[in-house]
């Protein structure tokens, strides 16, 4: 539903997408520059740069000349696919970003769309537990130093700056800092490009006391983290996003886990930055108020533009107070009644 | 009273969770859905949202008192253009059914307080596909 004063600005942030430009600017080139009637339905109300256009105008005379001086039935396969400007072959190849069966096909093709398609295939990196070996897993053949072999395969390619993303899954904690070697946590340390990063289940706890000789290189590229069930103190979590001082956007799923035994002691945990906090905030079952009470007082306020929270309990009110200046798109679930309710005003937080 | 008030740059207010089958989504949603709408004071506010899931989109146009609820926001609050959202990832079957359910509920005149007939976009979300990536 938008109301009738919706502007130009109808694709919200949610319509942020690396083939978005693409498709605009393709949609513009069916149809002749001048013939302003034809374009101006599909594409009002969207920047688009003009230098772009005539890049994809350039591109389109340059391969009208080439198939015009070649006779059809003289080209070869791999002659057709390299006579397509490099620019326009690569804005092609960005819309398959997130089909990785096409693009490790397409990386197959020739030299060139191997190395256009690798910065792709090899953007975000997994470590979790080993599913070729399910048998000697459960033997405990399988230690946890040989799920960071990736880090010791990607850095013998040379492939480690082209990782902008993070996952670590597990089921039981193996990622640990006991898993790492001194060359494990050599070449985890060489990721200097990572924008995201994906934890489950984060021993927060185990990491704490050294927690920026492992985390720290992410600070100046980091923009958004996601948290399934992190295990730490409320203290310790807001400790550990403080790391990071270019963190934008934050996803946690599920309460912190406190250990039985505390692993590391309260110690004290002097900040180390102050996150920017200005993209999105998505949380689900999460009641914590203290880590937002903390990183408040760090920032001296929170500045999301986004936020989807759901049975959060006691954090909304505090939240909503933060973000009152900044907050732009609000999510709510008609089926989360603290939250509904509280914002209907039949519900005091603290009942909640 | 906590409200939507304070929020000054509101720009957009998205409801998930309100279309569902009528043993499920009992009418004090409806209502608190009208109240929380009610209170937004943002004079920038665009943009009323409403997001439904993938297996509930065949209730849409049964849901009667959902677009009772809207005929009566539309009047009292708000003046409304109806979009319907549509995640990208989604399945060619399941977008399908979305864009029948709206065209039964048009057909059943539950949309026709509208100036506007109802249009559809597609969006992508953000946190929806990190699990497809792997080395």
């Amino acid at each position: 539903m938008t109301t009738s004063s919706a502007t130009g600005n109808a694709g919200g942030s949610e319509s942020r997408g690396p083939t978005s430009p693409v498709t605009r600017m393709y949609d513009r080139s069916l149809s002749h520059p001048d013939d302003s009637n034809s374009c101006a339905g599909r594409i009002i109300g969207i920047d688009i740069s003009t230098r772009m256009v005539a890049i994809l105008h350039q591109g389109k005379a340059r391969i009208k000349r080439i198939l015009d001086s070649t006779p059809p039935e003289t080209r070869t396969a791999h002659e057709s696919t390299c006579c397509v400007p490099h620019d326009i072959v690569e804005m092609i190849l960005a819309h398959l970003i997130r089909d990785l069966g096409t693009l490790k096909a397409c990386s197959l093709t020739c030299r060139f769309w191997y190395i256009i398609t690798l910065p792709h295939l090899f953007c975000t990196l997994t470590l979790r537990r080993d599913r070729s070996s399910p048998i000697s897993e459960k033997l405990g053949m399988k230690s946890p130093r040989d799920r960071l072999k990736p880090l010791y395969r990607l850095h013998e390619r040379g492939l480690t700056p082209l990782v902008k993303g993070i996952r670590v899954v597990q089921l039981y904690p193996w990622f640990i800092p006991e898993a790492f070697s001194h060359r494990d946590l050599r070449y985890f340390s060489a990721f200097t490009n990572v924008q995201t990063l994906v934890f489950h289940e984060l021993r927060i706890d185990r990491f704490i006391l050294d927690i920026e000789c492992y985390f720290g290189h992410f600070s100046p590229t980091l923009r958004s983290i996601t948290l399934y069930h992190p295990r730490c103190t409320p203290r310790q979590l807001s400790h550990f996003l403080s790391i990071f001082s270019t963190l934008d956007d934050i996803a946690i799923i599920g309460n912190p886990i406190e250990a039985r035994i505390a692993i590391a002691p309260d110690i004290e945990l002097i900040p180390l930055s102050t996150p920017k906090l200005r993209g999105r905030l998505l949380l689900t079952s999460f009641s914590q108020i203290d880590v937002w009470t903390r990183l408040i007082a760090l920032c001296g306020g929170l500045r999301f533009r986004y936020m989807y929270p759901a049975w959060i309990g006691d954090c909304a009110p505090v939240l909503f107070e933060a973000c009152a200046e900044t907050l732009e798109i609000l999510r709510i679930s008609a089926a989360d009644d603290i939250v509904s309710m509280w914002l209907c005003g039949g519900l005091s937080p603290d009942s909640s | 009273m906590p409200t939507l008030s304070p929020l000054k740059v509101l720009r957009s207010l998205q409801v998930e969770g309100w279309v569902g089958c009528c043993s499920m989504v009992g009418d004090d949603r409806n209502t608190r859905v009208m109240k929380v709408f009610s209170t937004i004071a943002s004079p920038v506010f665009a943009e009323f949202v409403v997001v439904i899931t993938g297996g509930y989109c065949c209730w849409l146009p049964q849901d009667v008192s959902l677009f009772q609820t809207l005929r009566r926001m539309n009047e009292a609050i708000f003046k409304l253009v109806f979009l319907l959202e549509d995640s990208d990832p989604l399945p060619s079957g399941v977008r399908q059914k979305l864009a029948k359910a709206l065209e039964i509920a048009t057909a059943d005149g539950l949309l026709d307080f509208l100036d506007s007939p109802p249009i559809a976009r597609v969006v992508r979300s953000r946190y929806c596909d990190w699990d497809k990536f792997s080395v």
